[in-house]
């Protein structure tokens, strides 16, 4: 890192497994993480765009350069990144200058769990989508790029169900383009959360104990059409309910149905767990959620991504934190943040305890 | 603020009005143009007039032409196949894929895509040329060559369902793997393309 937020300039080795950063507020140690989230995905999960507010702000310098070396099953490989306030932002893979950010994508996967992940149940549907979404594009990028073409259409079509006037011909091609990103949105979505539903009930048993049904479900505001999950079919259901509903939409000026309109419900023993579970309840499905998905990583690139739990280890009880430590001792490059020893006997192999103080790294032992 | 003599402030506040020309840039080839010799001006801003005054779109197809010449190239050239007609977006695309020289039919030039958000609608592209040109009855084939993004597929998407009405082959050009790339390289949003887009062996 360098001149990256509070960091002047820091070269750090990992453990291959576990690491702890400790450290007061404001010393750096989210800084940290930030760092390696921006190596994966090439920006921060902190801000939205604006890389500018990144670089070290008591230097009167302005830029910063981030550098990884990542070694992997997959063959070893370097990552960098120099972002410039003058010049573009450029990036580099085995020091090979590329065009496209998109290039990255895939090259360095992670999963992070951040405080306000544990609000996904309580919260409203968009952020269950937002975190739905977030996870299956740094799986596919065809997903990704569906998405946004989606959006793009969606977008095409409200402005021209507001303006509502002799449009019926041009709607049928919205409304036929839409159904098609659309059906690959919603399949994608039902299938990543059938995988995960299947890893995640065996982590929530393991986390509590007991024979609970645990089911993240895909509630699509499509599916009373739907009878069976393939792409045409789900597209003929969508383009099926956009005419059904052509009416309200004219009169609502906006699409009424669609992925943008969909659920995912979290549910315990077939209750939802957003109206009947308890503090304790949502937070271990979450977890639970969160570990599944480092097992789908696995299954589909056959390497577990990297584990970065920001902040997070306090919030979580003593029964939980010990559970996550079980599931990725030994197997799962980890780093989590604390200001705070997080259990007091954490003795796994290759661990690294490292202090954090105004942007300075230095390793315990 | 402290302004420039009007002439300059002018001139840059005309360069600014370009696509990709910000103030800064424009303030940077504003002053270019004053340190360049007079006559060297004089011929950018008569290449500029001149091209205004003489370039016109064909009467058929949208293309560029001179004046005078009420049809393009393409349209008056008799070695031309006029049974079929390719439909770009714009000037540059059908330019391009004359550089192929493979392409030895008319062109149609749509001058955009329909997009709601900035307000562009069918009625603002040349669609109603196009099918006068169809209902010369002598056309046997459209090919749709819009870009292959969400507005350039929706109106080629809207286009087919017109043409198809007048009972024309229409066909859409294809997407995927590029020639003499490597499949190894290609993206995975396009190898799904071209999978989706494949074709039989004969």
């Amino acid at each position: 890192m360098e001149n990256f937020r509070n960091y002047k300039r820091e070269d750090f080795f990992c453990s291959p497994f576990l690491n702890i950063l400790i450290g007061g507020n404001a010393e750096g140690k989210s800084n940290f993480l930030e760092a390696i989230f921006y190596l994966s995905n090439g920006h921060s999960y902190r801000l939205n765009g604006g890389d500018r507010v990144l670089i070290y702000n008591k230097s009167n310098l302005n830029y910063f350069k981030l550098y990884g070396e990542i070694e992997s099953d997959k063959g070893d490989l370097t990552l960098d990144f120099r972002f410039d306030v003058k010049r573009k932002k450029k990036v580099y893979i085995n020091k090979q200058e590329i065009e496209k950010l998109s290039d990255i994508w895939g090259l360095l996967n992670v999963v992070i769990f951040i405080p306000e992940h544990l609000d996904i149940i309580k919260g409203p549907p968009e952020s269950r989508r937002k975190f739905l979404d977030d996870e299956i594009s740094q799986l596919s990028k065809a997903y990704r790029r569906d998405l946004y073409n989606y959006k793009r259409t969606l977008g095409q079509r409200n402005y021209l169900l507001k303006e509502a006037k002799n449009i019926s011909d041009q709607l049928n091609v919205w409304d036929k383009q839409l159904s098609l990103s659309g059906a690959r949105i919603i399949v994608s979505r039902k299938r990543f959360l059938e995988k995960l539903t299947f890893e995640a009930e065996k982590i929530n048993r393991c986390i509590t104990g007991k024979e609970d049904n645990f089911e993240i479900k895909y509630r699509s505001s499509i599916e009373n059409d739907i009878n069976e999950w393939e792409l045409p079919e789900v597209a003929n259901a969508f383009l099926f309910n956009l005419k059904k509903r052509r009416k309200a939409e004219i009169e609502a000026g906006v699409t009424l149905v669609g992925p943008h309109r969909d659920e995912i419900k979290f549910k315990l023993n077939d209750e939802d767990l957003k109206i009947y579970g308890s503090q304790g309840q949502q937070k271990t499905a979450v977890l639970a959620a969160k570990l599944g998905e480092l097992e789908i990583y696995k299954s589909e690139t056959g390497e577990y991504p990297l584990l970065l739990l920001d902040d997070i280890f306090s919030e979580l009880d003593e029964e939980r934190q010990i559970a996550v430590l079980k599931m990725i001792d030994n197997r799962i490059q980890t780093f989590i943040t604390s200001t705070a020893l997080p259990v007091s006997n954490i003795n796994s192999v290759g661990r690294k305890i490292i202090n954090v103080k105004e942007g300075t790294l230095t390793c315990k032992d | 603020m402290i302004k420039y003599v009007e002439p300059v402030s002018r001139l840059i506040a005309e360069l600014n009005k370009l696509p990709g020309i910000g103030p800064k840039t424009a303030q940077r080839l504003a002053f270019h143009i004053l340190n360049i010799p007079a006559d060297e001006a004089r011929q950018l801003a008569d290449a500029i007039n001149t091209a205004r005054e003489r370039v016109r779109y064909c009467k058929t197809c949208g293309n560029l032409t001179e004046k005078g010449n009420e049809h393009c190239r393409y349209c008056t050239d008799p070695s031309r196949d006029r049974t079929v007609i390719c439909v770009v977006e714009e000037v540059r695309d059908a330019f391009a894929l004359e550089r192929m020289r493979e392409y030895k039919g008319m062109y149609h030039v749509l001058h955009g895509t329909i997009s709601p958000m900035e307000g562009v609608g069918p009625e603002d592209l040349t669609i109603k040329q196009l099918l006068t040109r169809l209902r010369g009855n002598k056309i046997k084939e459209v090919i749709l060559a819009t870009n292959p993004d969400v507005e350039g597929e929706a109106t080629a998407m809207y286009l087919a369902r017109l043409i198809k009405t007048f009972g024309i082959k229409v066909t859409r050009i294809a997407h995927g793997v590029p020639v003499g790339g490597d499949l190894e390289y290609a993206d995975e949003v396009t190898l799904a393309r071209a999978i989706e887009g494949r074709i039989e062996v004969s």
